[in-house]
């Protein structure tokens, strides 16, 4: 089985090789999603741990460990959480690993998080959106990621500039989601955000996810006449919703979307034209105006054939960050490494691509300083592309975003 | 020695195996696994009183492991009640949405029961997903529900090792055995049998099939809720995509179609050979050739049922009735040929 695994990554193999003559090697377990209905976004952060692990071992590794390489070990949890806990099992007991990594599904890192607890391993989580899982009173865990709350908070600020910027009312709000864990918890959000603001709510929309035909909910959208709509997709629904609103000429001032479904590669290519004027709040985009980000990209897109999301970039910088803890520490010992973690002050080196200045936790562990960014899908002479807008300060040179969506 | 002393051996020889494995195995990992292997074969043979006796498919017992699971820790969170007595509330209430469920599906025949069953589960299972709220019950939809580490304890129902939990649900596992080798004895075990393969004989005999049928259910809903509590305590995280889904009713029917469906031996059988074959599949090539355990899983699945579509329990009891005939054969001498022709 090792020799499996050392064939199927051989970069990883050199490593194996190179640094067992020196040092001990940080083993870094990864649950993350690599089969069932997740499996791509789990590929994604897959290649994106990958990528950084070289960069990293390349430069020599951990120097205050005596050039110690990072070594990962990647277990699938199929997006169930019973897997998902039997993993972080026996990545901690039997594969001994120093720190885990994951997994991507909220209701996965929830109770997988409390068995890092348990045995003290540090746990980063570089993206699983649910407030809950910082809000555990847990010690081990770390959130690369922005929570939740924020995302809607931000959704909602967006939408409040947006109106003074075009002198465009907006009064009613639909909302239509995933009735998973993610959806249901953004939509309990949005309720509330939605009274404070004074919007009146036509209509609240859970869906299946795997639902084949959403005509009916889009037909439910139409009767509304809301002004604005918000949604919460996977990959596969987000195309359906997307295709089936313009099928059914639906009219509406706006439609923001929560990232997920449609921030994935493959909607833009699918859902086409359907998508143009669309607005999603995302953690990173490729035009983001730091240095390193676009020759991360350009690698990462030589390599595997995409682009980088919010997503993967944050399985790639939760590598950096460990690194940075690991130097600092100077220990393998899972409790020095915690402390270190704590202490993390990140704000440039390789890897810090991100759009903000730097990632610190606070008591939670949930990083303070991790912002959202909105996008408009459009099409400005070089075919369909995700356009920064929102915050302004963020927003795309010489590119005016376009609100209310003309009528069809 | 005899064919029945030698069984009594063999018996005594595995309960000490299973008792000891703890001892043995220190592994947490490992004893996780095995737990798991237990708590399925547990599941299997419950479902099997109706599955494997009654001679119907239901497909959708992961209801019944829902309900308890959601009972026992609904009251723990809310009203501080012991999961031990939740256990029993919920699996009181599997009991009476079991016979409501096998009332009027009884009456149907092969797949319309299969799927009769399959959309009542699927019911409970959206119903849970899309509402917050059962009453004054909080049951946080697809959220699921977290069992907060707290005290841990017997009375508590939660250990901070794995040891405490393989004795349970070993315990369980033993217990349930033995009725559905006491029930396969019994009356109502012939009735079933009878009215499984034969209905319209059975019924022109007298036997109430459809009471033996539905006490079976009953009797199945409980036990599997039951195991729905234990599942509940030992993961400490129940949600609806996890205990009430299609994978957990259809897994449990692998098992019991893989091992040997109405056997006492079948669940256990099949239990072993697929929770071994799903898991270290996973561990291995997880990382490597995602997606490969299910493959793996499947062909095993195909391979059994092409060439053993009775069940794994069939050439194993061969086997070991040839075995038990050779030892006969060589401590007695000249009965071998005997032995063996009696096989």
């Amino acid at each position: 089985m090792s020799v499996f695994r050392k064939l199927a990554v051989p970069a990883l193999a050199a490593t194996l090789i190179a640094g067992s003559a020196w040092a001990e090697n940080v083993k870094i377990g990864n649950i993350i999603p690599l089969s069932g209905p997740s499996a791509t976004v789990g590929q994604q952060g897959k290649n994106a741990r990958e990528m950084a692990i070289e960069e990293i071992n390349a430069a020599g590794g951990i120097k205050s460990l005596g050039g110690a390489k990072l070594e990962l070990v990647f277990a699938d949890s199929e997006s169930k959480p019973e897997k998902g806990v039997a993993e972080a099992e026996r990545l901690i007991n039997t594969e001994k690993v120093n720190v885990l990594t994951g997994c991507w599904n909220s209701a996965v890192t929830y109770p997988t998080t409390a068995v890092a607890e348990r045995y003290g391993i540090p746990f980063v989580v570089p993206v699983s959106v649910s407030d809950k899982i910082t809000d555990q009173g847990f010690k081990t865990v770390f959130r690369i990621a922005a929570k939740d709350s924020w995302w809607t908070r931000d959704q909602f600020s967006f939408l409040k500039d947006m109106q003074e910027e075009f002198g465009t009312k907006v009064e009613k709000i639909a909302f239509v989601y995933e009735n998973g864990d993610w959806g249901k918890g953004f939509a309990g959000q949005w309720k509330e955000l939605a009274e404070k603001g004074g919007y009146q709510v036509v209509l609240d929309e859970p869906y299946p996810s795997t639902a084949t035909d959403l005509s009916p909910v889009v037909q439910k959208i139409k009767r509304s006449r809301a002004d604005v709509l918000m949604l919460v997709s996977n990959a596969a629904d987000a195309i359906l919703l997307t295709n089936t609103l313009a099928e059914y000429k639906v009219n509406l001032k706006a439609i923001i979307a929560s990232g997920g479904g449609h921030a994935d590669p493959s909607f833009l290519k699918a859902a086409g034209k359907s998508a143009q004027y669309l607005f999603d709040i995302v953690e990173w985009e490729t035009d983001v105006n730091k240095p390193g980000a676009k020759e991360a990209n350009e690698k990462y897109n030589a390599k595997y054939g995409q682009n980088l999301t919010g997503e993967a970039v944050d399985a790639y910088v939760a590598m950096y960050v460990l690194k940075d803890a690991l130097e600092r520490a100077a220990s393998l010992d899972p409790a020095k490494i915690r402390e270190a973690l704590a202490a993390t002050n990140l704000s440039d080196g390789p890897g810090m691509i991100v759009g903000y200045d730097s990632i610190k936790f606070d008591a939670t562990g949930q990083n303070e300083n991790a912002s959202l960014v909105m996008v408009q899908v459009n099409d400005t002479g070089k075919g369909l592309e995700r356009i920064t807008i929102w915050p302004k300060s963020a927003r795309r040179a010489g590119y005016t975003p376009v609100f209310p969506m003309p009528e069809k | 020695m005899n064919e029945k002393q030698i069984n009594r051996l063999a018996g005594i020889g595995l309960l000490v195996i299973a008792f000891g494995l703890p001892l043995v195995v220190r592994s947490a990992t490992y004893l996780h696994i095995v737990v798991l292997l237990y708590f399925y074969a547990y599941l299997t043979t419950s479902w099997n009183l109706v599955g494997g006796f009654a001679g119907v498919l239901p497909l959708g017992h992961a209801a019944f492991v829902g309900i308890g699971a959601y009972t026992s820790t609904i009251l723990s969170l809310q009203y501080g009640i012991s999961p031990w007595l939740g256990m029993l509330v919920g699996g009181v209430i599997a009991t009476i949405v079991g016979v409501l469920i096998g009332l009027p599906t009884f009456k149907m025949r092969g797949a319309y029961f299969a799927l009769a069953t399959i959309a009542f589960a699927e019911g409970i299972r959206v119903i849970v997903e899309n509402v917050d709220y059962i009453g004054p019950l909080k049951v946080n939809g697809p959220r699921g529900l977290q069992i907060p580490p707290l005290e841990t304890g017997l009375v508590n129902y939660m250990f901070a090792s794995k040891e405490p939990y393989y004795y349970i649900i070993l315990v369980m596992l033993l217990l349930v055995l033995f009725l559905t080798w006491f029930i396969s004895r019994s009356k109502l075990g012939y009735y079933l049998n009878a009215g499984g393969e034969e209905p319209e004989a059975a019924m022109a005999l007298g036997i109430n099939v459809a009471r033996a049928k539905l006490i079976a259910m009953a009797m199945s809903s409980f036990l599997t809720a039951l195991a729905g509590t234990f599942y509940a305590q030992f993961s400490l995280y129940i949600h609806p995509k996890s205990i009430i889904s299609l994978d957990l009713s259809f897994e449990i029917a692998f098992i019991a179609l893989i091992g040997g469906r109405g056997s006492i031996a079948g669940p256990i059988l099949g239990a072993l050979l697929l929770r071994p074959v799903g898991d270290f599949s996973r561990i291995y090539f997880g990382d490597t050739l995602p997606g490969m355990h299910l493959i793996i899983f499947g062909l095993v699945l195909i391979l059994v049922m092409h060439y053993q579509p009775r069940g794994l329990q069939e050439p194993l009891t061969r086997l070991y009735k040839s075995l038990v005939a050779r030892l006969i054969g060589k401590t007695t001498g000249g009965g071998q040929e005997h032995g063996i022709a009696r096989s």
